[in-house]
């Protein structure tokens, strides 16, 4: 909906610190009848051309009110001559002082459907007042009056509250005093703006980084007692954006304001909005030469639309907060570089609150549109408990896939198994939708798993500015939480909407190498043993996996060792280490009846290949990375930490021994809760042990 | 203006001179051998009993209760539980009257007793007219009041403001007290009317009598009352940048050190955050949420 912004009269009773308005010195003070009968013919001519669309009038000033309430009947009057087929889709409202408010306003208001004011307060004394002198007492008293009367009419209000340095000086005393004023905590809280370096300037401006402390400094206590301040801008607005794929963005931060906004002053001159008006720039003539239609194909209209483009494809690209910003407003840009086309200062302030404050506190990652509700009210109970700052550099990059329109750059992190998830996650997107297409950063140790992968355009090193999509999901706010599997939560963050199969995938499987199955010794049973891991935490003890061979031999099973060649080899077994790649164990697995494997790769290949696996798991938790379908035997650890030492909470170094030797906790496995695991899963028996071992059946 | 909640002191003249208004009526008598006359005064004079209100400075265990009292709502300002042990002797009585002791809040033990009262199903609250209050201890107290999901009696004005609380308004408890400018009426002994117990000690009256209030149309102190919260703002007290303005609405001002510092800010800021969470708990639950969507 179009939004004018009428300076219905520059003449005010107050002399606000920071108002352009009263310091404009116009000759016209305030619109006229005739101006208004022209205005009244525009709006209905641009109604009348489209039949679906509403206008907005904000009756402004100066104080609109100075004018009586006579001035609105006649106000009324003229809508209702003007306008007769489109005075229903005529939206009045109104920004006033609330001074003057009075009983004889209520009827006029409501003719003219003003239901709610917008006004602005000042704790602060001297900032906003009449005289020279700026009396606020004498102003806030009568405000508060007005304020009353309002209420007392039915009629509701909204405030704003302009951030000057003087604001700066307690920032949550600024925000309880107003939220206990409005009661509900209904404000907006917005930076004073200038537009020429003066006294008044040096005396009341604030820079982006200030407003965004200012902010930043509220921002605790506000997330905490959001929901009895749900109305506190623009805290509310940055919430509502997290679930919201369309959020309602001001005119400074929507990119649209050339299609939405226009100002009037009282001598019928139009300008691009109320501030444009106020500083006297982005004229667009008079109202009684042009209409509003031809307007919106004015060149400095045009530029708008061009600015937005241009800034998206160049100082822009690729910031992740670009859909709640658009570059910001063209006039703040000017107000500093004196080039509309430049992205607004403020953009910075945005930035800066974002990732210094809201992620800090609230742990959300801030992605527009990615959160439901209920996700975001599910946070209330993690606020309450302290929330560690996350350090800088662990951020997933800013992508939303869902609104990301760019192809967008997969980095894939992690090993073989995080590849296969990923791949098998891919496979699910591409399958329900054939269009989804995604490029892979070149990774060397994992491009064949995704070489002719259906979801897959290119595998390549990204081009500068690429949207590029970091698959780290142990950074990721959902892992380690109870029940959220590595699977689901990268499944999550790729937008793969449930129901979820635990599906690996390769888009070719090899073909078997006649060298290696003609070489090994198979027998009717076989068993691939694959303990080699990348932690020593995570290590079973050698003489362990030997006598565990040894008691599979005995029971008449060929055992077949497979790793890197840097493998500890288990004496017994048929060593393959260092001579196969994944693709080739892949083929060969089918070979084998079971895999005994630690929480490495080779787990991950079972679970591709169809293989039962008794998988062995200390340090590491089978619920959050084991599958469905295998046996894990998960030992207790005994030491300070019962969940497992190698997790995202803890900065235990994973390549670092465990302090307890010997006894640490995977070596609490013995060899016959192993084989007995195994003899169960070959028969499709659950998995059965000893005391301190987890069990999962197949 | 027609008051519906009285308050005033035991003198069956002044309650005679309420006669078949059926306002509800709370007395206040100087001692516990008032109570049934006083109670029977006011049910003659064809008005509701409110409530009795005694003072007393025995503790509970110490105090004489009379079965007589059973259909008699009381409230019992007393310093304190005294011994459970004598005081046990007596749950069953206690319990089958409708008194409601009211224990100084600036007496750790006292606000302990209440909490161990209310467990034991027996209505209480806090009196808050001390120079002092025990801020920590009520704090428990305020906790288990609010919170704890145990089975408990009512222990005010905790319970009032679960009941009553709007998380985006002010929220004033003075009614317990039978001191809301809004809904009660005071009278002193020569009838007198005043707005608040504070307004009645410092006589600041309305009206000579109860028929000068009720032939005001406006009462321009109570307008004033009404609007006395703006002085906060105005003035720019401390109490208008407390985070526990909207429960406390500027009752321990006095208490503030020059420093601006107020030791009833923390308390009534946690008052807040308990009471939200109890009210968004229950609209919650109210609202279940849908199952999600993805994984």
């Amino acid at each position: 909906m179009p939004t004018v912004i009428l300076k219905v009269t520059e003449a005010c009773n107050s002399n606000c610190a920071y108002c352009d308005v009263v310091r404009k010195g116009s000759k016209v003070k305030t619109v006229s009848e005739d101006i208004l009968v022209q205005f009244f013919k525009r709006v209905n001519e641009y109604l009348l051309e489209r039949p679906d669309e509403e206008m907005e009038v904000i009756w402004h000033g100066g104080e609109p009110m100075m004018l009586g309430p006579e001035y609105y009947y006649r106000v009324y009057e003229i809508q209702k001559e003007q306008c007769p087929e489109t005075i229903d889709r005529v939206d009045n409202a109104m920004q006033s002082n609330m001074t003057l408010f009075d009983s004889s306003f209520t009827e006029i208001f409501n003719l003219l459907g003003i239901d709610s004011i917008g006004t602005s307060y000042d704790p602060t004394p001297c900032v906003r007042g009449p005289g020279k002198e700026m009396d606020s007492s004498t102003y806030n008293r009568k405000f508060l009056e007005g304020v009353k009367r309002l209420e007392e009419e039915g009629l509701s209000w909204g405030l704003i509250h302009v951030i000057t340095k003087h604001s700066l000086k307690d920032p949550l005393g600024i925000f309880n005093f107003l939220a206990n004023m409005t009661r509900d905590g209904s404000m907006m809280l917005n930076p004073v703006l200038f537009y020429k370096d003066e006294p008044r300037t040096r005396e009341l401006g604030i820079t982006p980084k200030q407003y965004a402390d200012f902010l930043g400094e509220i921002f605790p206590t506000w997330w905490k007692n959001r929901k009895r301040h749900p109305s506190s801008d623009p805290f509310r607005s940055f919430v509502d954006h997290l679930t919201n794929r369309s959020p309602a963005l001001l005119c400074n931060e929507s990119g649209m304001c050339a299609e939405t906004h226009f100002g009037m002053t009282p001598d019928g001159m139009m300008y691009q909005c109320g501030c444009a008006s106020d500083w006297g720039q982005m004229c667009y003539g008079s109202i009684f030469d042009r209409s509003f239609s031809e307007i919106l194909k004015d060149p400095v209209k045009e530029m708008l639309r061009e600015r937005v483009k241009a800034l998206k494809e160049g100082p822009c690209k690729g910031c992740r907060f670009w859909d709640i910003c658009h570059g910001g407003c063209a006039l703040d840009a000017w107000a500093v570089t004196r080039n509309f086309m430049d992205k607004s200062p403020w953009c910075v302030y945005r930035k800066r609150f974002l990732e210094k404050y809201f992620e800090p506190t609230t742990g959300i990652e801030y992605i527009p549109g990615s959160m439901t509700q209920e996700e975001i009210n599910n946070f209330q109970r993690e606020a309450e408990a302290p929330i560690p700052p996350i350090p800088k550099g662990k951020w997933h990059p800013p992508v939303n896939l869902d609104k990301t329109k760019e192809a967008v750059w997969i980095n894939l992190v992690g090993n073989t198994g995080d590849a296969l998830m990923i791949s098998g996650i891919l496979k699910q997107l591409v399958d329900r939708d054939p269009s989804r297409k995604f490029n892979l950063v070149t990774r060397t140790s994992y491009d064949y798993i995704f070489r002719g992968h259906p979801a897959i355009e290119n595998i390549d090193h990204p081009p500068a500015e690429a949207v590029v999509f970091d698959t780290a999901y142990w950074d990721h706010r959902d892992f380690g939480k109870p029940g959220k599997k590595a699977y689901h939560i990268l499944a999550k963050m790729f937008k793969l909407k449930a129901p979820v199969e635990e599906l690996l995938f390769v888009p070719c499987v090899p073909k078997e190498d006649p060298l290696l199955t003609e070489w090994i010794p198979f027998k009717e049973k076989n068993i691939l043993i694959s303990p080699s891991v990348l932690s020593p935490r995570m290590e079973l003890d050698p003489k362990k996996w030997e006598e565990l061979v040894e008691r599979l031999k005995d029971e008449g099973f060929s055992v077949v060792q497979m790793g890197n060649a840097d493998s500890v080899y288990i004496r017994g077994a048929l060593s393959l280490l260092g001579l196969t790649t994944p693709m080739q164990e892949l083929a060969l697995l089918k070979k084998f009846d079971l895999v005994i494997t630690m929480d490495n790769p080779h787990a991950y290949l079972a679970h591709l290949a169809g293989v039962p696996a008794v998988v062995l798991w200390g340090p590491t938790n089978h619920l959050q990375f084991g599958f469905d379908g295998q046996g894990h035997l998960q030992t207790r650890p005994k030491c300070d930490f019962p969940d497992g030492c190698i997790n995202s909470d803890n900065s235990t170094p994973f390549e670092s021994e465990c302090p307890m030797g010997p006894d640490h906790c995977m070596n609490q496995l013995d060899v016959e809760t192993i084989l007995s695991a195994v003899i169960d899963m070959l028969n499709g028996k659950e998995v059965k042990g000893e005391e301190e071992v987890i069990h999962t059946a197949p | 203006m027609d008051f519906q909640n009285i308050v005033l002191p035991y003198k069956p003249s002044i309650i005679e001179a309420l006669e078949g208004r059926d306002a509800e009526l709370i007395v206040h008598v100087n001692d516990i051998s008032e109570i049934i006359p006083a109670a029977d005064d006011i049910l003659s004079s064809r008005n509701r009993l409110g409530s009795i209100v005694v003072r007393t400075d025995r503790t509970l265990d110490l105090f004489d209760l009379d079965e007589g009292w059973e259909t008699i709502p009381v409230t019992l300002y007393s310093p304190g539980p005294g011994s459970f042990k004598e005081l046990q002797q007596k749950f069953d009585l206690i319990h089958r009257l409708n008194v409601r002791p009211f224990f100084p809040a600036d007496n750790k033990e006292a606000v302990v007793g209440l909490q161990t009262l209310s467990s034991t199903g027996l209505q209480c609250g806090v009196d808050f007219n001390v120079e002092s209050p025990s801020w920590e201890a009520l704090t428990d107290l305020m906790t288990y009041a609010i919170l704890r999901t145990t089975s408990h009696a009512n222990v005010e004005p905790f319970s009032y403001l679960i009941e009553n609380y709007d998380p985006h308004d002010f929220n004033d408890w003075s009614s317990v007290y039978y001191d809301d400018s809004n809904d009660f009426l005071h009278l002193d002994s020569q009838g007198r009317a005043a707005l608040t117990y504070s307004d009645l000690a410092s006589g600041n009256f309305i009206a000579e009598d109860i028929s000068g209030v009720d032939s005001m149309e406006v009462c321009p102190q109570l307008e004033e009352k009404k609007r006395a919260w703006r002085r906060y703002f105005l003035e720019n007290l401390p109490c208008s940048t407390c985070e526990g303005w909207r429960a406390c609405l500027g009752k321990f001002e006095r208490l503030i050190d020059e420093s601006g510092v107020c030791p009833a800010a923390p308390f009534f800021t946690e008052m807040l955050d308990i009471l939200d969470q109890k009210y968004f708990e229950i609209d919650n639950r109210e609202n279940q949420p849908q199952p999600e969507e993805t994984n």
